[in-house]
This record gives structure tokens, sequence and C-alpha cells, in this order.
């Protein structure tokens, strides 16, 4: 398992500009803005040249590449992958060999008892609604047994 | 208040694990038994409470904040957190390396009780990884495919997945699910590298990717 994360973290990089925080989506957004500018001044200067249109259109694809690797350098620039979870996977690898499944450890089953008393305050007239959804799953609680003591 | 209330749930669990406690098993037979935590099942959030921890900082080493995303390299690991050590500095008040820990300086409960382990919140799937890291990863798919214009590839190969039990392929595109399940994440994660590894490697009707591109898809594969 710490080969398959080194080869993530290796090559994670590939994503970051996807994970940008905002500083760095601003700035981006600075930079895209100015090189559009100098784009448009640009073409307005070479606007009574004679150039063929094969010359401009690959002007503007250089462009258009120039202009995506400056963006995503502005990106890269001020993000990182600096966040708990990411960490945290370099720590289950052991957890594995020290407690056996992980699955055990998941917070699945736990979520799942929220359901009855999801289910009483979705009952509720959501006014004072805490002692609703106690009466609410005492009831409810209170038909499961009777049936199961029925069905015994 | 948080670590008085944690103090008033271990401390009986402690007791009778040094002192037993008697306990009638489900064959009505009366036992001695010494009790121990083994663990808490919690998310990030709620394990930073327990342990009294910065939320930009790991409950389980000393990994400074700004190193979060890097891989330690084997052998050179960070220190484990010691309550110890935790308990030695709260007695002289040495604030400033508590502040440099990442650890809040307040009397932790964790340090004084010795039979509960200190990484007692143990790994949460659910929500480090299905809804965590693999929810990010399924985001950063997602834009990275948009950008190289083959979004409609990506569904269109997931879609034509076949049923098999223990995958469930929605119909809807990934961005539309509105509430994403642990096992819907599971199953997702059966089929995605499967189905990226077939959208970049698509070439009927798209334009042939550049060598710069080539490149970066091989990335994003070895990353996935």
């Amino acid at each position: 398992m710490h080969n398959y994360l080194r080869r993530f973290h290796e090559m994670k990089g590939v994503f970051l500009r996807f994970w940008a925080r905002k500083a760095a989506k601003a700035k981006a957004e600075v930079v895209e803005q100015e090189l559009k500018k100098q784009r448009e001044a640009r073409t307005h200067q070479q606007g009574s040249d004679d150039l063929s249109m094969a010359q401009r259109a690959q002007m503007d694809n250089e462009d258009q590449l120039e202009c995506r690797f400056l963006i995503n350098q502005a990106l890269e620039e001020r993000s990182d992958f600096n966040f708990p979870k990411i960490h945290l996977l370099s720590h289950y690898a052991d957890q594995i060999s020290w407690y056996g499944s992980l699955l055990q450890y998941s917070t699945k089953s736990c979520k799942a008892s929220y359901k009855l008393f999801k289910n009483s305050y979705r009952r509720s007239n959501h006014v004072d609604a805490i002692p609703q959804i106690i009466q609410g799953y005492i009831w409810e609680h209170s038909f499961v047994m009777k049936k199961l003591k029925m069905e015994a | 208040m948080t670590h008085r209330i944690l103090e008033y749930i271990l401390r009986p669990l402690s007791d009778a694990g040094n002192n037993g406690v008697d306990i009638i098993y489900s064959d009505q037979v009366k036992h001695r038994c010494c009790t121990r935590v083994a663990g808490w099942t919690a998310d990030h959030s709620e394990s930073a409470t327990i342990h009294a921890i910065y939320f930009n900082q790991c409950p389980l080493c000393e990994c400074p904040a700004d190193n979060l995303g890097d891989h330690p390299l084997s052998g050179f690991e960070y220190h484990k957190r010691d309550p110890i050590w935790y308990l030695k500095l709260w007695d002289v008040k040495d604030t400033t390396s508590f502040q440099t820990l990442g650890v809040k300086p307040i009397a932790n409960i964790l340090w004084t009780i010795p039979e509960v382990p200190w990484d007692i919140a143990r790994a949460d799937l659910l929500h480090t990884m299905f809804l965590g890291i693999i929810d990010h990863l399924m985001e950063w798919v997602q834009a990275f495919i948009t950008e190289h214009n083959r979004l409609m590839v990506f569904e269109d190969i997931r879609r034509s997945i076949l049923p098999y039990p223990q995958v469930f392929v929605p119909r809807k595109p990934y961005k539309h699910l509105s509430q994403v399940t642990e096992k819907k994440m599971r199953s997702i994660l059966k089929i995605i590298l499967a189905v990226f590894t077939a959208t970049l490697r698509w070439k009927n009707d798209l334009p042939r990717p550049s060598v710069g591109q080539e490149v970066e898809f091989k990335k994003a594969i070895t990353c996935v």
C-alpha cells in the first residue's frame, strides 16, 4: 500500500490546478484578464498587417497555449495538498497491520442509527421538537420490541 | 468542558480495566471482566476535539501543517504524538511548544488516563476515504476530463458498463448526484480507474492528443 501511496503522491501534481485555493483563483483571473488585454492590443496592432488565415490561426493557437500555461502556473503557485485527510492515508497502511480491516472502524453503522431520530423529527411539527423526537423514538422502539416478542 | 465530559465517560472504564467489573454474559453467567478501551470511531473534526489539536493537524503524528501533503519517506516518518511528553509540557506551562506542535494548551484527559491509548480515535473510512479523498478525486477527474474535452466520452463509457454484483452504475452524471453514500462511492471506486483510462485512451471522434497531453494522461492514470 505504501508503494501505491508513494506513486499517488508523486503524480498528484497533475490535479493541483483543480485544487486551487481562492487566492490562487483570484490571481489566475487577474493573469487571464491581463493576457486578454495584451492579446487584444496585439490584434489591434496587427490588424493592418497582411496576415494569412493560416498564420492568424497559428498565432491564436500559440496564444491560447501560452495563456493556458500561465494561468495554470498562477493556479499551481499558491496551491498545495496540505489538508489532513490526504495525510491520514499514510497512517492507514500501518493501521491495517495493527488492527485489521479498516471497514470495521467506519462510522457508517453509527450514522445508520440516526435514522430513527430523523424519522421522529420528520413526524414532529418542528416546534419544540426534542420532546416529540424522544416520544416518537419511544413509540417506534416499543412497536419494534412488541413485534419481536410476538414473533418469538 | 469537552474533556471534563470525556473524563466522566472514560474514567469509570479505566477503573473497570484495572479492578475488573462483573458482567452478565448472554449465557446468564456472571463473569469478572477487565474492560479496555480500544478505539473511538470518529471523523477528523471529532478526532481533533478529542485530541485537543488544531483542525489542520494530524491527530497521530507531529507532522507540520505545511507538510501534510507530502508522503514521508520510509524511515523518515514524523514522531508519534507522546502524551507523557505533553503532560510534562503542560506541567511547566510551555505554551510555545504546544503552539509549535499544533496542540491546544488545555488539560487533555487522554494524557492522564494511561489505560486509554493515545491513538484512541481510529480511522474513519466513511468521512476520510469515501466522502473525503474519493469525493475530491472524482472532482479532480471530472475537471481534468472537462479541460481535455472528454467529459461526454467519460459519461458514455460509464453508462455502458453492464450490471454486476455490488457495482452501482448511476444513470445520472456524477455531478448531478445529490446525495452520495458510502455504497455508491465504493462501487464508483471499483470502476473509476477503468473508465478513466478508457476515456483518456479513446481515439474515435477526438483530436489526437499532443505530446504534453499524453504525458499528463499517463501521470493522471498513475495517480488515480
